[in-house]
């Protein structure tokens, strides 16, 4: 119905009076330049990936912790931890435009730093200081710090996100 | 999805955890058996654990090979050895598998050891269940992503 009804209207602009057009026309070409502009900024936003990045490094982080708890008492096994948030900050300013000028989308700008869809987590060894005696590392205690961290910061992220399509979604029906 | 493998971990810290107690129990409850089918007394069984990469569909094998991260570690139970340490000989020259001398050879089960393996059979199955519920925490959170826009 809706989609008709426009065409409609279109239909009746284009068989309208010659200077009634040519004012569409240059009002059309005066302007999508902006519109084009704000739907980017709308839809494009780093913010979007770097929420998904968070959940993605999060999601990989709460399987080590998990690997790490189950095998609490495996003789010989290593804890393991993720680390990302340095490389994310580093790779949203890498967002900025880099030092060369560029004219095409394919042009290099100098960056040095992967863009943030590309970023990887670092996987360490986060031993504990006193490890057993059969050569297992997992602090139990630590452990499960983490993993409550990992979880709180993840419930956090999904609540941004919320909030972000909240924010879209006051965009689109105009705040009513 | 990825927290079906954290789950699986966890699952499998319990499954170990569990065999672990039914060992520990199986000690306790054999404390003074002195005869078993391999003749002699009863002797302490060991659970011993492993950590093992988890199995994987070729999805998941190929998207980890393409991270070059294999997150996921779960323990399995490789297998039940016996305690090779000397039976306790014990003097009861009234009982009926008494040697000569009036020893009898007692299963080597402490059972201050065994309780101390319990606990900590135990407080590790309860890690394994609060990691469960963490990780099912994040996935229902996400599930309810996009409610109440």
């Amino acid at each position: 119905m809706q989609a008709d009804h426009a065409g409609y209207n279109n239909q009746i602009h284009s068989k309208s009076g010659p200077e009634i057009a040519s004012s569409s026309q240059i009002s059309l070409v005066e302007y999508y330049p902006k519109i084009s502009g704000f739907m980017s900024g709308m839809f494009e936003n780093n913010i979007f990936t770097l929420i998904q990045k968070t959940l993605d490094f999060r999601t990989q982080r709460q399987d080590l912790l998990t690997s790490n708890i189950a095998n609490k008492d495996t003789p010989g096994y290593k804890a393991e931890d993720m680390v990302f948030a340095k490389s994310l900050e580093k790779a949203l300013h890498a967002e900025e435009p880099g030092l060369l000028k560029t004219t095409n989308s394919r042009h290099f700008d100098g960056r040095n730093t992967p863009p943030l869809e590309l970023v990887q987590a670092q996987r360490i060894h986060s031993a504990s200081p006193f490890p057993d005696f059969d050569g297992n590392t997992v602090d139990l205690d630590r452990e499960m710090a983490k993993m409550a961290e990992n979880q709180l910061m993840y419930n956090a992220s999904i609540k941004m996100l919320t909030h972000q399509f909240r924010m879209l979604k006051t965009a689109i029906t105009e705040g009513r | 999805m990825s927290f079906q493998s954290s789950l699986n971990v966890s699952v499998s810290g319990m499954a170990a955890q569990r065999q672990r107690v039914n060992t520990i129990s199986e000690n306790i409850a054999n404390a003074s058996t002195t005869r078993t089918p391999e003749g002699g007394p009863y002797r302490r069984r060991i659970v011993t654990l492993a950590a093992v990469s988890n199995d994987r569909t070729f999805e998941e094998e190929l998207r980890s090979q393409q991270r070059s991260l294999d997150t996921a570690t779960e323990v399995k139970v490789v297998g039940i050895s016996q305690d090779n340490r000397a039976p306790i000989l014990r003097y009861e020259p009234g009982h009926p598998d008494a040697n000569k001398e009036g020893y009898v050879a007692m299963p080597n089960v402490n059972i201050m050891e065994e309780m101390v393996s319990l606990m900590e059979a135990s407080r590790s199955y309860e890690a394994n269940t609060a990691a469960f519920n963490a990780t099912k925490n994040m996935a229902q959170s996400a599930l309810d992503l996009g409610r109440n826009v």
